[in-house]
């Protein structure tokens, strides 16, 4: 790899993007814990070799913490609500006699092995699922993600970053409000309560809102090419058409009584149509994007390397060595395969060029919530 | 995959035991291991029909898996649906996420990965019935159901078969025990009767466990919607390989396969990956997967704790030359 | 460039236009400040140019606008987004990007300018508004006058000809506010740009302007806006709302009026002479009454942010205080803390003792005794009322105050006569809605009021009532203390200044000594008469008019 290759640069969100999703996609076929457990280990490596500086990018950790509270929610709730005594009881809870309504779900009782090593193997795999998630967005700026949208989308994008945006000058301005109750004593009506705290803070969003439509507006926002009325019409046709055929083809795919036929080719029909109405209608968004990220050979390796992982295990199929059986209970195995697969898929944790580490100015304030806050707070 | 034979039952419970305690440790409940109540032992499950008036009778008919259909005693006591096949020798897989939900009997079907409830057009459908009484699909599932003694449980898996359509086992419920009268069922067990109930018991085949030898009937070919969808009648499914000739000796207690009901559903298209060759239907009812060792465990563990160290090694560095950088 | 052909616009359901043939050219290269009384079309005038009204506002337009010969009628803003760039009060609300950069850059993509071209343009502009050094900050972290400045630079990427500028320096500090004024000279220099700027501080953007179009409503009729277009001199003379620099030229007869410091100081020779010796008379309240409100050592701190440290402070009755600095220097976070509903980390404060001791502690209060003794009116006055209509929200306050039923309707009227009670209090302005807040905060006659940037928005009407309101609270024995950033309203208005810098408070004195003696601070008349210590016209004319017997030529 040549030394030029090697100097510090944001790679494509992209390329991080496919990786994680590949990553996700492996998680998501194997529900043997050491697979799932390797997944968020990887996405842990990369994240903590390759991630920017940037106050998106701190959340990793933040990600780390909910997929353990999912496992333990798992956990637990299976303990209350085992449904099979069959097995090695661990430990007993009392039980809670159910009203014949809820035949079927037993409310404490015996908890076995089984079921806990369950929960923990299912817990697992959604833990991996999100940390894969955290991964990609502590790696790559979803707003830069969303800048690589079809053009068609890409006003669809501009409008979730704003309102992503909007949430937390909710809360901030919601606060304010409250704030200013208590100036007024504390003698809001309790029929009043709802109102006198959503009134000014809905009416400072819309404020907010239209003031940005206005914004945006006055730069452009919302302009379109011209394109002659033909192609406006196919667009229309193509839109409405693949829309139709996905309808019916997920249908089909669905319902085990339909004909073969509706299934699939339908449903990928109808996908390559919407793709082509998608791609029609983009001709009448012109953009351009500052600062593009090139796409490169890391670009190409990192994809890869998720691409990779995520093949290997779907084309593993559902064998034991993925789903390690708890009727009996087993030790669950280490594929080779897989296995290889998602050591591959750490590589990104090297090949991807190093992030930029830009020094902070001495007088940047913290770009904490709290830190914000506190700005809000001591604006005079 | 390859399966490997069967292990020695004491080579299992051993590793079932260690796999057992590393749960406890890793679950952070610690229980005195050694007291773990193990489950019931297959030993005294018997083949046929019960003879003890509390036995529950289990029948399994695998259908268009081709494995033929199964008649096997769970001994009393039985605690429920599951512990019936447990107690009858018969090994099965609940879905990972479903801990009620059956998915797999003697490992059968291999596709389904056991992880979410089955497919709702391959799975195994939970059937109840007096002895001498009709096949009625259970309102309860099996994990939340004390089966009377005396009754009868059947499995039937159902391949591709619409809701109103699911198949019974293609054998009819045992007829009662000379002088024994049948245990009802709860009226709240099942209330929907199949309507495409068997007739009278008079057929002469028995596709039954004890099979050939004791059922007198022979090999007749199995139910229609077993044996031809799997790609040829082929030998029935009691062939000697399937299970020993049990001693049940009570040629009354066979039924017909022919007379299977109406309801089986279409023959499964020939090449139907599910569908298996009856030829290949040696089906051992207790078997069960590998046990795996706890050296791959030790191994992925490892490796997961290696990647971890590095990745916390990784963030330490990046936090030490530009402190104050990072948020 | 800009050029307005009997232009009329009627907004639905109004029952007159606000505008009514107006006809108007601005030559390129032009800075043009529009002036006018709030509510008096100002902002109709400036959207009129990038057709955001009609075309985002609704109306009725009659005769048309064009701009480089682009009639706006045809054109939605977002085709003349290349042609006009918009500037408006403030700025956070029209950022759509995250970074300092990416905000720059985000108008030329939307009209796909080659990435090449845009990162050239995004450094050129850096450079040009001073702002390299903020190229990868979080646009949220900016302060005011920063993030003006990146929004002027925003607009500017695109390469518009015309810049349209909509109060621009209003939540400003005076000096953000210079800092952005000198920003936008400098692209009329520059570049060539024409600049059209709506601006309620004249003095401070008066000296900058080419021409001036001043808007002014005939008293009584509502009918249609005058609009008298001209260069600045000849324009503002006839003015009813000046800048003080205008108003002491004309009770000094200079003609012309000069419009920057620097012009009339040149010409003040001999008003200065005139004045030599008439030291200006102590404060008016001088005689101070017992303490109202002793805070001693009072903190507050945010998270890891201290806000406000250790600061003392006494407030009199009889008094009213101005609580001055640059934003974020903890003006608020004080009123708060001294309120007793924000937070304070330590310190102590008495309020409603006799002066030497006792007195309660506000946090420790319950909300509806506090509110009797000191009140706070923040700096969002909407925040506070909620209710349907003016009267509702003068009798709840009325009844949570315990007091007579009426009296915060009283004092209403006494601040902005002729409000209909009918009314709902958003609908009213925001010199109307601040004194609906102010009357229910002061219906509990508390014995402290503290006023959170009262001033913002206001025209000078407003600002001239809410003086005499707040002096009058003073006289009737009340403790003020008003955080402003407005010079001429404090010289105006206040005996003593606190000024406040980095959490601390830095000077607390006599405003004559501290607002002169602060270049940053000092009003314009004091900058023109200096040495001497004038804080504002009506003291000048005051002291001629008491010298105007024995030597009143001597001025002229």
């Amino acid at each position: 790899m040549s030394r030029a290759r090697r100097l510090p640069r944001p790679l494509h969100p992209v390329a991080w993007w496919v990786w994680a999703l590949g990553l996700a996609v492996a998680a998501s076929r194997t529900t043997n814990p050491l697979l799932t457990g390797l997944v968020i280990a990887v996405a842990a490596v990369v994240v903590a070799r390759r991630r920017p500086d940037a106050p998106w990018a701190a959340g990793f950790r933040m990600f780390l913490v909910l997929g353990l509270t999912v496992v333990a929610i798992r956990v637990v709730l299976r303990a209350l609500l085992d449904g099979s005594a069959d097995g090695h009881v661990l430990f007993t809870l009392p039980e809670v006699p159910l009203p014949e309504a809820a035949a079927g779900i037993r409310l404490g009782g015996p908890v076995t092995a089984e079921g806990l090593l369950a929960a923990l193997y299912d817990g697992l795999r959604l833990a991996a699922l999100i940390v894969c998630f955290g991964a990609a967005s502590s790696l790559a700026d979803p707003k830069r993600l969303l800048k690589h949208l079809p053009g068609a989308l890409h006003e669809l994008g501009v409008a979730a970053t704003v309102a992503v945006a909007v949430a937390p000058q909710v809360v901030v301005s919601a606060g304010r409000v409250r704030r200013a109750h208590r100036l007024r004593g504390a003698t809001v009506h309790r029929r009043h309560v709802l109102r006198a705290l959503a009134f000014p803070v809905l009416e400072d969003a819309l404020e907010r809102s239209v003031a940005l439509a206005a914004a945006m507006d006055a730069r452009g926002y919302g302009r379109r090419a011209a394109v002659p009325a033909s192609w406006r019409r196919a667009t229309a046709v193509c839109t409405l058409a693949g829309l139709a055929g996905i309808c019916v083809g997920t249908y089909g795919t669905l319902d085990a009584t339909a004909p073969r036929a509706l299934g699939l080719p339908v449903l990928a029909a109808g996908a390559a149509l919407a793709a082509a109405g998608l791609l029609l209608a983009g001709r009448r968004v012109r953009r351009s994007i500052y600062r593009p990220e090139p796409w490169l050979a890391p670009e190409w390796g990192v994809a890869a390397c998720g691409v990779l992982a995520a093949a290997v295990l779907v084309t593993s199929g559902a064998t034991d060595a993925l789903h390690p059986p708890l009727q009996p209970l087993t030790w669950p195995s280490l594929p080779p395969g897989p296995t290889v697969a998602l050591l591959v898929a750490a590589a990104p944790g090297w090949i991807a060029p190093p992030p930029e580490r830009t020094p902070a100015p001495a007088d940047t304030a913290p770009a904490t919530p709290a830190g914000r806050r506190a700005r809000e707070v001591a604006a005079a | 995959m390859t399966r490997a034979r069967r292990r020695t039952a004491a080579a299992a419970a051993r590793a079932r035991a260690a796999l057992v305690a590393v749960a406890v440790a890793a679950l952070g409940v610690s229980p005195a291991v050694p007291g773990l109540p193990a489950p019931a032992p297959a030993a005294a499950a018997t083949d046929g029909p019960c003879t003890d008036p509390d036995g529950v009778t289990v029948v399994v008919d695998f259908q268009q898996l081709g494995g033929g259909v199964h008649v096997r005693c769970a001994p009393p006591p039985v605690t429920s649906g599951f512990d019936a096949l447990q107690r009858a020798g018969i090994s099965y897989r609940t879905a990972l996420t479903q801990p009620g939900f059956l998915c797999r009997i003697a490992d059968r079907p291999e596709d389904d990965p056991c992880v979410t409830t089955s497919p709702a057009d391959a799975y195994w459908s939970y059937w109840l019935a007096p002895r001498g009484g009709t096949w009625c699909y259970s309102n309860f599932g099996a994990g939340n159901r004390v089966p009377p003694p005396g009754t009868v449980e059947g499995w039937s898996f159902a391949l591709d078969a619409a809701a109103t359509s699911v198949p019974p086992p293609s054998v009819a419920p045992p007829p009662p025990l000379p002088g024994v009268p049948p245990t009802p069922l709860p009226a709240r067990d099942c209330t929907t009767p199949t309507s495409s109930a068997p007739p009278p018991t008079t057929g002469p085949a028995a596709p039954d466990a004890g099979g050939a030898g004791a059922a007198g009937g022979g090999a007749a070919p199995a139910a229609p919607g077993t044996a031809s969808g799997g790609g040829g009648p082929g030998p029935a499914p009691g062939t000697p390989g399937t299970t020993t000739a049990g001693a049940t000796p009570a040629p009354a207690t066979t039924t017909t396969a022919p007379t299977a009901p109406g309801g089986t559903g279409a023959p499964a298209a020939p090449g139907d990956s599910r569908a298996r060759d009856a030829a290949a239907a040696t089906v051992d009812l207790g078997e069960t997967g590998d046990t795996g060792s706890p050296v791959a465990v030790a191994a992925g563990a490892g490796l997961v704790a290696t990647l971890g160290a590095a990745a916390l090694v990784a963030a330490r560095a990046r936090r030490r030359p530009a402190p104050g950088a990072g948020p | 460039m800009i050029r307005y052909e009997r232009v009329s616009l009627t907004y639905p359901g109004a029952p007159a236009p606000v505008l009514a043939g107006v006809d108007l050219e601005v030559p390129e290269g032009e800075l043009c400040v529009v002036v006018g009384p709030t509510g008096c079309g100002k902002s109709t005038l400036l959207g009129l140019v990038n057709g955001h009204v009609p075309h985002f506002t609704g109306g009725d337009l009659a005769g048309c606008v064009r701009v480089a010969g682009r009639d706006t009628r045809t054109h939605p803003p977002r085709e003349l987004a290349e042609l006009v760039g918009v500037v408006r009060q403030d700025p956070a609300s029209g950022f759509v990007t995250e970074t300092v950069e990416e905000e720059l850059a985000y108008g030329m993509e939307l009209r796909a300018v080659p990435p090449a071209v845009m990162r050239t343009r995004v450094e050129e502009t850096l450079d040009l508004l001073g702002l390299a050094d903020l190229r990868s900050r979080p646009l949220r972290t900016l302060s005011g006058g920063q993030a003006q400045r990146v929004a002027i630079g925003a607009a500017l990427t695109a390469r518009p000809r015309v810049l349209v500028c909509d109060e621009p320096t209003s939540a400003l500090d005076p000096t953000a506010a210079e800092e952005v004024l000198a920003a936008l000279t400098r692209l009329v220099d520059d570049l060539g740009l024409t600049v059209l700027v709506a601006e309620h501080r004249l003095e401070r953007v008066a000296q900058y302007a080419d021409a001036v179009v001043a808007l002014a409503r005939p008293a009584g009729a509502p009918g249609p806006v005058r609009v008298e277009h001209g260069p600045p001199g000849p324009v503002l003379a006839a003015a009813a709302h000046v800048p003080p620099v205008v108003e002491l030229a004309r009770l000094a007869g200079w003609e012309p009026p000069p419009l920057s410091v620097r012009d009339a100081r040149r010409r003040a020779g001999p008003l200065r002479t005139a004045l030599a010796g008439r030291a200006p008379r102590a404060a008016a309240a001088a005689a101070a009454g017992p303490a109202r409100l002793i805070a001693t050592g009072v903190t507050v701190r945010h998270g890891h942010v201290v806000a406000v440290r250790g600061a003392d402070l006494r407030l009199h009755a009889g008094e009213v205080v101005a609580l001055m600095g640059r934003n974020g220097s903890g003006k608020s976070s004080l009123l708060w803390a001294l309120q007793g509903s924000g937070p304070r980390a330590a310190g102590d404060v008495r309020v409603g003792g006799d002066g030497r001791a006792g007195g309660a502690d506000p946090a420790r209060l319950d909300p509806v005794a506090r509110r009797r003794v000191v009140t706070l009116v923040p700096q969002h006055p909407a925040d506070l009322l909620y209710l349907d209509s003016v009267a509702a929200e003068c009798t709840r306050a009325d009844a949570d105050a315990g007091a007579a039923p009426g009296t915060a309707a009283a004092i209403l009227d006494r601040l902005a006569p002729g409000i209909d009670p009918h009314h709902h209090p958003r609908d009213l302005s925001e010199g109307q809605r601040l004194a609906l807040a102010i009357a229910v905060q002061l219906a509990g006659a508390p014995g402290v009021v503290l006023l959170d940037e009262p001033t913002r928005g206001l025209d000078y009407g407003a600002k001239s009532r809410l003086g005499a309101v707040v002096r009058e609270l003073a006289a009737d024995g009340a403790a003020v203390l008003v955080a402003t950033h407005d010079v001429e309203f404090a010289a105006r208005t206040v005996g003593r200044v606190v000024v406040m810098a980095g959490g601390e408070i830095v000077a607390d004195g006599q405003a004559r000594a501290i607002l002169c003696g602060s270049p940053a601070f000092a009003p314009q008349v004091a900058k023109v008469l200096d040495p001497e210590p004038w804080l504002h016209v009506g003291e000048v004319a005051a002291a001629l008019a008491t010298a105007a017997p024995a030597e009143g030529a001597g001025a002229r």
